[in-house]
């Protein structure tokens, strides 16, 4: 399946690894859940703090499937 | 002097006259604004508000008050912003002077306010900005809870912080004083702004348990793009509150990247 990944704030340095295509878009074999896919992507589990399935929060252990939407944000707190 | 404005026909007047006039009835600015209004004359300072801003609502903004706690990038800007837009009163919070570090991006912070108290400076300025706005100045801290006092009289609380633990606090009173908080931050060239209703628990979602947590700012920095941007829509969602828009109805996050650019809305 090929899901859309977002990553926000200071999490945007993890977005060019090279499994992303130009689209921003990852390919993921079998079942799998939002954890996988920040895992596949290098993205430290203690960096991530808001975690959004097609615009609605959610968690890490969500499951995916072909053509969703994930967003991923750091804690942000500057004023 | 007569002119059309938007809706209707509607008299004008300047701050000179409304300063004599005031003189005359022996009430203060803040009053004479709202009596003038409320016989339809509007003070020449609201013409380009019109008709984005009705006469109607600019007598409730001018009616309306507003807690603004922190003084910084987002807070200065809110401050200025809501004073320039005809909010009445202003409770303004932060502990601190301006410093060096400020510079790149507090809008009161300058060569000659470093080292002042920022709430007392920002009240000076106001004052100059909109003298029939009443601006409060709290050199204080809002780091508890029982705190609740000094939002007694306030409609909406904007949160202007910058650390996660005060922000749970505020919060909290928020919950307390049953108000809603009108939450900003940002990091980078980017932000985020989200209304968060009494003891919806939200705040908790964003910040509970990472009080001590790397920040995304402390990577990125705070550049004055992202506190310009963010305290704008922190205005917005004030004005729609304090006007009882369809869009207070709104809580959903917004997170707007500049660099990219983007925006997005997020339901938390």
């Amino acid at each position: 399946m090929k899901i859309e990944v977002r990553l926000f704030a200071s999490l945007a340095a993890y977005a060019d690894h090279g499994d992303m295509d130009s689209e921003g878009c990852l390919n993921l074999e079998g079942p799998a859940t939002i954890r996988d896919a920040v895992l596949r992507l290098g993205v430290p589990e203690q960096e991530i703090k808001l975690v959004f399935l097609n615009g609605i929060g959610a968690s890490l252990d969500s499951s995916l499937k072909d053509k969703d939407r994930v967003g991923i944000f750091p804690p942000i707190g500057g004023g | 002097m007569k002119r059309t404005a938007g809706e209707k026909a509607a008299a004008f007047i300047c701050d000179q006259d409304l300063l004599e006039l005031a003189g005359i009835l022996n009430v203060s600015l803040h009053q004479m604004y709202l009596q003038s209004m409320e016989k339809g004359i509007l003070p020449l300072r609201y013409l380009r508000n019109m008709p984005s801003i009705s006469l109607t609502q600019q007598i409730s903004l001018q009616k309306s008050r507003v807690a603004v706690v922190g003084a910084g990038g987002l807070g200065g800007r809110i401050i200025e912003g809501l004073c320039r837009l005809g909010v009445g009163a202003l409770h303004i919070f932060d502990p601190d002077s301006f410093d060096e570090t400020n510079l790149n991006r507090q809008i009161f912070a300058d060569q000659n306010s470093l080292g002042n108290p920022k709430v007392e400076v920002m009240q000076e300025c106001c004052r100059l900005i909109n003298p029939a706005v009443q601006i409060t100045a709290h050199r204080i801290a809002v780091t508890d809870q029982n705190q609740d006092a000094l939002f007694a009289d306030v409609q909406v609380i904007v949160d202007a912080l910058d650390t996660p633990g005060d922000r749970l606090t505020l919060a909290a009173i928020a919950g307390k004083c049953r108000l809603p908080l009108v939450h900003g931050t940002v990091a980078g060239f980017g932000g985020r702004v989200m209304v968060i209703h009494p003891l919806d628990g939200r705040m908790e979602m964003l910040y509970g348990g990472q009080e001590d947590a790397c920040s995304a700012e402390h990577q990125l920095g705070t550049p004055v793009l992202s506190p310009a941007l963010i305290a704008s829509f922190q205005m917005m969602a004030v004005l729609n509150l304090l006007l009882g828009k369809n869009q207070a109805g709104d809580s959903r996050m917004i997170y707007a990247d500049m660099e990219k650019p983007s925006l997005d809305l997020f339901e938390l």
